[in-house]
Formats: C-alpha cells, structure tokens, sequence
C-alpha cells in the first residue's frame, strides 16, 4: 500500500468513529436526528457552519484561484467575512420562533409566515436543486484526491464510495450530532494541515512567504497581486464584477439551507450570537490556502485545469509521501466536512418541505426519521452517479443555484421584518430575481454594465416584492403574530 | 415583528462600522489599498489590508455582542 494512503485511512476511520460515537447522546426523535435536540453550543455552531470555509473549493478552488487569477482570489476572503453578519439578527429569531412552532427549515418558517405551502415548497426545491450540484463536487473532490494518494489504486469511482459510504453511514446513524462532532475534529485537520503546507511551501522553494511575494512582483506575474487580480481568460478584471461577486456572495451567504437551518439547532441565542462574532477568524485560515496557490505560479507553471495545482504539486514537488498523505488527508477533511452538512440538510428539506406539505396525514416520528435517512441516500446516490459516472458538466448548474440562493435573501428579511409582505409579492419576487439571474447568466452580453447577474436578479427581486405585496391584500394578522416579538434581534 | 427602524443605536452603529468597512473592501474604498508594496508582514499591501478589514469585523462584533450581553443581563436582573 503506498504510505501517503496511510494518513488518509487514519483519517478516516478516525471520522467514522467520531460520526457514529454521539448517536447515543441524542433522543430517537425527529428533534433529535434533524437539530441535535436543540442542544448545539457556539463551538459545535462555528465548526459545522465553517463548512462555508472548509468545503472542496477551499483546497482545491482556492489555491486554484490565486495561481490563475491571483489577486481575484481576495474575494474569498472579503464575502465569508460579512456573509454571516445578517444571521447575527435572523439566527436567533428563526431560533426562537423555530422552537415555538416546532420548525426545522427556513421553507417552513417562510411557508407559515405567508401562510403558502406553495412557497415554501419552491424554498425547499431550489434549496435542493443548490445543494446536489454542491454535493456533487465535494464527492468529485474525494475520488481526485484519493486516486492521487494512492497512485491509482483506487480509481475515482471506488475512493468516492469508499469515503461516501462512510460519510453516509454516520450521518444515517447519528444525524446532527454526527455532522457536528466530525466537523470539529475535521475543522481543527484542515486548520492545522493549512497553515503548515502555507508556511512550508513558500518556505521550500523561495525561501519564505514575503520572498515569494518579492519574486512574484518583480517578475512578469506582479499584475495578478493587485487587485482585483485576472479574469478567467488571464487579463486584467473589472472593478464591477470584482465588488459585484463579493456583493452577491454576502448577501447569498447565510441563505444556504444547511446554514440557515443550523438555527433550529442552536442551544440559545448567546451561541448563535457568539458564533457569527468568532466566524471572521475563519477566514484568516482561507490566507495560507492562497499563499500555496500564489506559490506554485513560478514553480509549476501551466498546470490545466487550475483547481488540480495543489494535487500536482504534492505529486511533483518532492516532498516526502507522509507530507503528502498529510495534505491529502487535509483534502478529504475539506469535502467530508461539507458533503456530510449538505446530505443531513437536503435529506431534511426534502421531507419537511418537499413531502409534509402534501402528506395525507400526520407522519410520526419514526416514519418521518425513516423518510429522511431513505431521502438522504437517494440525494447521495444521484450526487455519486453525478460525480463519477455522468459526464454532463454541473457549472451552469451549480452556477445558476448560487444565484439562485441569493434570491432567498429579500424573502428572508420580509419575513421577520416587514409586515406588509404577502404571499403574492415574496413568490413573485423569488421567482422574477431567479428568472432575471438566470438571463444574464446565460446571456452575460445582455448586462447593460458587466455587474454580477444576481445583482440584476435581486433588484428585480426587491421591486417586485415591495410593488405586488403594496397591491395586495395585507397578511392576516393572527399568522403574523408568532413572528411579533419584542426587540429588534 | 419589528422593523429596521426600531433598531437599537448600538445596532445601527454596528451596521454603519460594517458597511463602512464592506466599502473599504471594494470599489471605490479598495482602491488606495490596491496595490503590492509596502510588504506588512510578509504579504503584499491589497491582501495585508483585507487582513485588518478582517480583524476591524471582528471588533465590531465583539464589542456589539458583549454590549448585548450586558443589556441582556440587566434586562434579568430587572
């Protein structure tokens, strides 16, 4: 067996252990499986919602940006940092009203707020049809790194199973809890693993980060450092789609179901709160990431495509297998850490959202258990046929649902924070922002200034929320009144 | 429900730092910063500057969430 697998392995029964021991911890309810019984503190809050951080894209996307779009890559670091501020104000009121009514989701929350199961099914399907392309890449990024580590001994499809059957197992077993104790464990893998590869490799080829820099800008490579750094064809980007990317990523930030969600799980308000507080520094993690890509700029140049730099330098830098092992391990801490939130996530929404609404009768408990963890295979197992044996490229998609998922936003905030919203106006404005976003994703040269196209969808959004809801009728005030509460947060 | 309007001062002082800061970070706030030199602890000057964005959030959420905290806890007493 080559000795880089043996890091990973490690890892992952490590993963595996941790994932299954909490399931004793939590009561055989739907409380317990979907929220951890309402009992999730600030530490278990930062590391599960830190899967914004630590996803794929952080070892893969991230030193892939910085090594073909250099100074570009700083928008990473600008939206995760006010993403998470607005759930500062909606994390603990969803929380509260969440645990009032016995809720799970944002779609149900949105859904008895307007009184529309209509809405709150097309919450619950765009949320699904965002989270499986995201799935989707967290298991390609699985089957890559492994093949790499163990020089191909074990093709794409059969490390993607490997780690996915594992990640399915624990989350079918333990729920909630297994998603957040794994996600500590993981997220302390990923820290350390970033910062050490960020510091050694600048260190081993230039002789430190600030010669590396030094290097970079006196070469034919200093435009890429400033910002706002190179557009996808090489040449200089645009203060627009630079300012305009962060802007849509903040504001899509805390939308995300298997964020969101996380609410419902929170122990008391002081965690939401002390959560969103310590979340900034996070980001300080995602600096060593782009120093690995900026490093690679003059020591491999021409790898194609960008996100594989990081697996190719472990592959041709020389370093010893144990080291390589060590980052790919890092690698499969990244994917897991997401792909297990989005499954729990997806698996829920698809029940709570998808089917209770038109359920003929009550589900009990066990039955409404059994429907998630059956949902949450079968979302697996479509991500899986996705990542490994379809060939069909996923961008657009995944592209499109990123949009797509800003477009809660306006929703959102009519929710608990404007009276006169109405049904009406929140379905038309979800629905003309997705279908304006969706234009000028597919037709970028209709834009009349190069903005990101969910600016142009959440305008539309805005509009139309604020002009259908103004022209009819208000709410009933009785359905308002669990959302009436006293204070501004 | 409660509307933006009747947010506390020290929320809306909050928002305001944020948004200032948020400026700071993009078109036109980033402008100045954008650039390689001077090197601040071994990194260039734009991402340096994205650093102390960083830790000025952070401060800002620290100093609402404990003034928070205080409020809350006087609110309990009373």
């Amino acid at each position: 067996m080559p000795v880089e697998l043996i890091p990973c392995l490690v890892y992952l029964v490590l993963a595996l252990a941790l994932g299954l021991a909490p399931a004793a911890l939590s009561t055989r309810s739907v409380a317990g499986y979907v929220a951890g019984d309402r009992t999730l503190n600030t530490l278990l809050l930062y590391f599960v919602l830190g899967a914004a951080v630590f996803s794929s894209f952080a070892f893969l996307g991230g030193p892939g940006w910085a090594y073909s779009r250099g100074a570009a890559a700083f928008y990473i670091l600008t939206y995760g940092t006010f993403g998470m501020i607005p759930f500062y104000f909606l994390g603990p009121r969803a929380r509260r009203i969440g645990a009032r009514l016995g809720y799970y989701t944002q779609a149900e929350l949105v859904g008895h707020r307007f009184d529309s199961r209509a809405l709150q099914v097309s919450v619950a399907l765009l949320s699904i049809a965002a989270l499986v392309p995201y799935l989707t890449l967290q298991i390609k990024g699985v089957g890559y790194i492994l093949a790499v580590a163990s020089h191909g001994l074990l093709p794409e499809w059969a490390g993607a199973l490997l780690a996915y059957g594992m990640v399915t197992v624990y989350v079918l077993y333990s729920g909630m809890l297994g998603v957040s104790w794994t996600a500590v464990f993981m997220g302390f893998a990923m820290m350390i693993i970033g910062w050490l590869f960020g510091l050694y490799l600048p260190w081993k080829f230039y002789g430190g980060v600030e010669n590396l820099f030094q290097a970079l800008a006196a070469g034919p490579h200093a435009a890429m450092l400033v910002p706002p750094g190179l557009d996808g064809t090489g040449r200089p980007w645009d203060w627009w789609g630079y300012s305009s990317a962060i802007l849509v990523s903040v504001i899509g930030f805390c939308c995300w179901p298997h964020f969101f969600m996380r609410s419902m799980a929170a122990k008391d308000d002081r965690a939401i709160k002390l959560m969103v507080v310590l979340y900034p520094t996070l980001q300080v993690f995602m600096v060593p990431v782009l120093i690995i890509g900026f490093t690679a700029v003059l020591a491999f140049p021409g790898v194609h495509p960008a996100d594989t730099v990081l697996p190719f330098m472990l592959q041709h830098a020389g370093l010893s297998p144990w080291l390589v092992g060590l980052a790919s391990a890092g690698t499969l801490a990244a994917s897991m850490h997401t792909g297990d939130a989005i499954m729990h996530a997806a698996g829920t929404v698809g029940v709570r959202d998808g089917l209770l609404p038109w359920w003929p009768r009550p589900l009990d408990d066990h039955r409404q258990r059994l429907l998630i963890r059956v949902l949450i295979v079968g979302i697996t197992a479509v991500a899986y046929y996705f990542a490994v044996v379809s060939r069909q490229s996923l961008v657009s998609l995944l592209l499109g649902s990123y949009g797509g998922v800003a477009q809660i936003f306006p929703t959102l905030i009519a929710t608990f924070y404007w009276k006169r919203a109405t049904a009406a106006g929140a379905t038309a404005g979800l629905f003309g922002g997705i279908l304006v976003n969706c234009l000028f994703l597919f037709f970028p040269a209709w834009r009349p200034v190069p903005l990101h196209e969910g600016i142009y969808g959440l305008t539309a959004n805005v509009l139309l929320l604020v002009t259908v809801s103004l022209l009819t009728r208000p709410t009933d005030a009785t359905r308002l009144e669990a959302f009436s509460e006293p204070g501004w947060d | 429900m409660q509307r933006f309007g009747g947010a506390p001062l020290r929320h809306r002082l909050f928002l305001a730092a944020v948004l200032l800061v948020l400026v700071a970070t993009v078109w036109p706030g980033y402008l100045p910063a954008a650039r390689i030199e001077p090197f601040i602890f071994s990194l260039p000057f734009g991402l340096a500057w994205l650093v102390f964005c960083i830790a000025c959030v952070f401060a800002a959420l620290w100093a609402t969430y404990s003034a928070d905290m205080r409020q809350s806890r006087g609110r309990d007493a009373g």
